[in-house]
C-alpha cells in the first residue's frame, strides 16, 4: 500500500516517536483490557506496515513477548502477596504465618479471581506502555534517532551511537573466543573460563576503541569553538536551575497537599529555562548534518494522530468514563468506550499517510527525499 | 569568526527573565504554609471493650472472632484528630439477633454508618445507617465479612464505596473540616427476622456483547493483518 504522491523516504524520527509517546499515554490512562489490546493491536498493524528493513525493524515482537512475561510476574506476584478482594475464592495457597512486624504483607492464602484480575489488568497496562515503545523503537533505529539528538549533547549522542555500533561486535568477538578456546581444547565454563574469555574479548575491544578514536579525531571529531568562560558558566548556571526547577515542578504536580505555584507554572519555567540554556550551549558545538529528514505533512499528520489517541482517552478521563477503569469489586464486565477506541483507531493514520520506508537496495537510487506535498507546505 | 561569543541581546534578556521568574515561582512556592489536608474515606472500627477502636490492620488482613462486631463509618476526617466513628454502639445480641449459628462458620456483625449529610460527596445523599449480620466462614476476613452483608467497591485493596455510596471515588481530598461537636447517636437500621442477604449477582443483564464483539473483531483484524503482512515481508525477504 503506498501512498499517493510520496517517494519511498525514512519518517522523521521525532514524529514516529510522538506518536508512540501519545499511543502510550493513551494506555497509561487506562486499564480496560479491551482498550489495551486495542492499542497493541494498532502499534503492531503500523509496525509491520512501515517498519524498516534493518534488524531493529523485528524487534516489535520481542517486546510482545517482554509484555505477556510482565503480565506473568504481575499476576504471580499479586497471587501471592498482593491484596485479597472479592469473594469469588479460585483456589487456596498455604498461608505463611509472619511475624507482627510483617502484619502488612501477606504470603500465600486465597487467590480471588477479583484479585487475579486486578493484577492482570495493572500488567497490562504496563505492558501496553512497553510495547509501544517497542513499536517506536522498531520503526526507528536508535541510530537514526540519535541523529536527531541537540547540538547541545551532541558528545553524548556519538558516545551513544559508538556504543550501538560496537555492542554487536562484542557479542561476535565473544564467540569467537569460545569457539577458539573449545578447538584448543580449553572449558568455558567457571571462574577460569570466564576470564579466559573475558580477558581477550575486552582486549579487543580496548583497541577497537582506540583505533575508532584516532580515526575520529584526525577526521575533527570533538572540536569546539572558543567560548569564554562567562558565557559557558551562564549557560551551565541556566540548564542547571532550569533541571532543578522542572524536578521541582514534577513534585509539584504529583503532591496534592503542595501549593499550586509549585505545580505546573513551576515545571513550565523550569522547561523553558533548560530549553533555552540547552539551546544557546549548543550554538557552540559546530556540526553539519548529512541530509537531514524533513518535517513535512506526513509527520504533522503522524504526530496528530498520537495525540488525538491520547487527547481522547485524557477527555473521556477526564469526563469520568467509567469504562476507562473497570472495577473488579464488583465484578463487571469490561465495556469499550467509544471516545477513547475511536482515538485510538485514528492512531492508524500513520499508514496511510506515512511514507514506506526505502528499501535497502533502493536508498540510492531514490532521487530526493522530498514529498510534492512537502514542497508546497 | 567568533559569533558565537557575541550572543544577541535578546536571549541574555529572555534567559534573565525567566531565571527571575523560576526564582519569585521557588519564594512563592515555599512561602506557603501546608494546611493540613482533610479525607473523606470509609474507616473501619472495631468494637473492643464497649468502644470502637480504629484497626490497626487493613480489613482483609483482620480475622474478627465469632461474636466480633466490625465498624465501617464514613466522614470526613483530618490527618490529625480524633477518629470519627460508628454513630451507634456494636452490640452482637441485638444485631445478630435473628441469626442463627451454623457448624464450622461464625457470626459477625457488621455495622455500616454512611455518616451526616454533611460528609457526604457533592450531589450524594447518605443512606440510613444499618446493623447486619454476616454468617460467614470460620476463617473469613474483615472485607469477606463485610462483601457478605453489602456490595463494596473496592480500589487497590482499599473499601471505596459501601452499597452504592459514595458512586465515585476513594480516600479524596477535600477542603471540608470535621465539626468540632462529636456526632449525635442514631439508631440502626437491623436485618428483619429473614434474613435479607443483597444479591450478590449484579443487576440482572448479561455481559455488554456488543462492545466486547467490536473490540474483539478489531484486534483480530488488526493483528492477523499485521502478522499476515510481517510473514509476507519475511517471505519475500528471504525470496529476493
Amino acid at each position: 500500500m503506498t501512498p499517493v504522491g510520496l517517494l519511498p523516504r525514512h519518517l522523521h524520527p521525532g514524529a514516529w516517536w510522538l506518536w508512540a509517546a501519545g499511543l502510550a499515554t493513551a494506555a497509561s490512562r487506562t486499564t480496560n483490557p479491551l482498550l489495551l489490546a486495542l492499542v497493541v493491536a494498532v502499534a503492531g498493524f503500523v509496525v509491520s506496515a512501515r517498519r524498516p528493513a534493518t534488524p531493529w525493524g523485528s524487534s516489535y515482537g520481542a517486546f510482545v513477548r517482554l509484555g505477556l512475561v510482565i503480565v506473568a510476574i504481575r499476576v504471580v506476584m499479586g497471587a501471592l502477596f498482593g491484596v485479597t478482594q472479592g469473594t469469588h475464592v479460585l483456589f487456596t495457597l498455604p498461608e505463611l504465618p509472619l511475624p507482627a512486624w510483617a502484619s502488612g504483607v501477606r504470603l500465600g492464602g486465597p487467590v480471588t479471581l477479583e484479585s487475579v484480575l486486578a493484577a492482570v489488568y495493572d500488567g497490562m497496562r504496563l505492558a501496553a506502555v512497553i510495547v509501544c515503545v517497542g513499536a517506536a523503537n522498531a520503526l526507528v533505529p536508535p541510530a537514526r534517532l540519535l541523529r536527531c539528538v541537540p547540538a547541545a549533547l551532541y558528545e553524548a549522542g556519538v558516545a551513544v551511537v559508538v556504543a550501538l555500533t560496537l555492542a554487536p561486535q562484542l557479542v561476535r568477538a565473544t564467540g569467537r573466543v569460545r569457539e577458539a578456546r573449545r578447538l584448543r581444547g580449553r572449558s568455558n565454563r567457571g571462574l577460569r573460563g570466564l576470564r579466559g574469555i573475558a580477558v581477550p574479548v575486552l582486549e579487543g575491544a580496548l583497541e577497537r576503541s582506540l583505533d575508532l578514536a584516532a580515526a575520529m579525531d584526525s577526521r575533527g571529531y570533538g572540536r569546539r569553538a572558543a567560548v569564554p568562560a562567562a558565557v559557558r558558566r551562564t549557560t551551565g548556571g541556566l540548564v542547571l536551575a532550569g533541571l532543578l526547577g522542572v524536578c521541582a515542578g514534577v513534585y509539584g504536580l504529583l503532591d496534592a497537599g503542595s501549593p499550586p505555584a509549585l505545580g505546573l507554572p513551576l515545571l513550565v519555567a523550569g522547561v523553558l529555562l533548560a530549553g533555552t540554556g540547552t539551546a544557546v550551549a549548543g550554538r557552540r558545538v559546530r556540526r553539519t548534518r548529512y541530509r537531514p529528514d524533513p518535517w513535512a505533512l506526513p509527520e504533522w499528520l503522524t504526530t496528530a494522530s498520537g495525540a488525538v489517541a491520547a487527547g481522547c482517552t485524557v477527555a473521556a478521563a477526564l469526563l469520568g468514563t467509567l469504562a476507562l477503569t473497570p472495577t473488579v469489586s464488583p465484578l463487571v464486565w469490561p465495556q469499550l468506550p467509544v471516545l477513547p477506541a475511536a482515538g485510538v483507531l485514528a492512531a492508524l493514520l500513520p499508514v496511510v499517510v506515512a511514507p514506506l520506508p526505502p528499501s535497502p537496495a533502493g536508498a540510492q537510487a531514490a532521487p530526493g527525499p522530498t514529498s510534492p506535498r512537502a514542497e508546497a507546505a | 569568526m567568533s559569533t558565537i561569543a557575541a550572543r544577541p541581546p535578546a536571549v541574555r534578556a529572555a534567559a534573565t527573565l525567566l531565571a527571575t521568574l523560576l526564582a519569585a515561582l521557588t519564594l512563592l512556592a515555599t512561602a506557603g504554609s501546608a494546611e493540613a489536608a482533610s479525607y473523606r474515606y470509609w474507616g473501619f472500627y472495631t468494637w473492643t471493650n464497649g468502644t470502637w477502636t480504629f484497626a490497626t490492620k487493613g480489613p482483609d488482613q483482620t480475622k474478627p472472632a465469632d461474636g466480633a462486631v466490625d465498624g465501617w463509618r464514613f466522614a470526613v476526617s483530618a490527618e490529625s484528630g480524633s477518629p470519627r466513628t460508628p454513630r451507634a454502639d456494636g452490640d452482637f445480641d441485638a444485631i445478630c439477633a435473628s441469626t442463627k449459628a451454623a457448624t464450622g462458620k461464625k457470626r459477625v456483625a457488621v455495622v455500616i454508618d454512611a455518616g451526616l449529610p454533611a460528609d457526604a460527596p457533592a450531589g450524594e445523599k447518605p443512606p440510613a445507617a444499618r446493623g447486619a449480620c454476616a454468617l460467614v466462614d470460620a476463617t473469613a476476613s474483615s472485607a469477606q465479612v463485610l462483601s457478605a452483608v453489602a456490595k463494596t467497591r473496592v480500589e487497590k485493596g482499599l473499601v471505596c464505596g459501601i452499597d452504592g455510596y459514595p458512586s465515585t471515588g476513594c480516600g479524596d481530598q477535600t477542603d471540608a473540616t470535621p465539626p468540632a461537636t462529636p456526632d449525635a447517636q442514631v439508631r440502626l437500621a437491623l436485618p428483619a427476622a429473614a434474613a435479607d442477604k443483597p444479591s450478590s449477582g449484579d443487576d440482572g443483564s448479561g455481559p455488554p456483547w456488543a462492545g466486547i464483539a467490536v473490540a474483539a473483531v478489531l484486534v483480530a483484524a488488526l493483528a492477523g493483518a499485521g502478522v499476515w503482512r510481517a510473514r509476507g515481508a519475511a517471505r519475500s525477504g528471504a525470496g529476493s
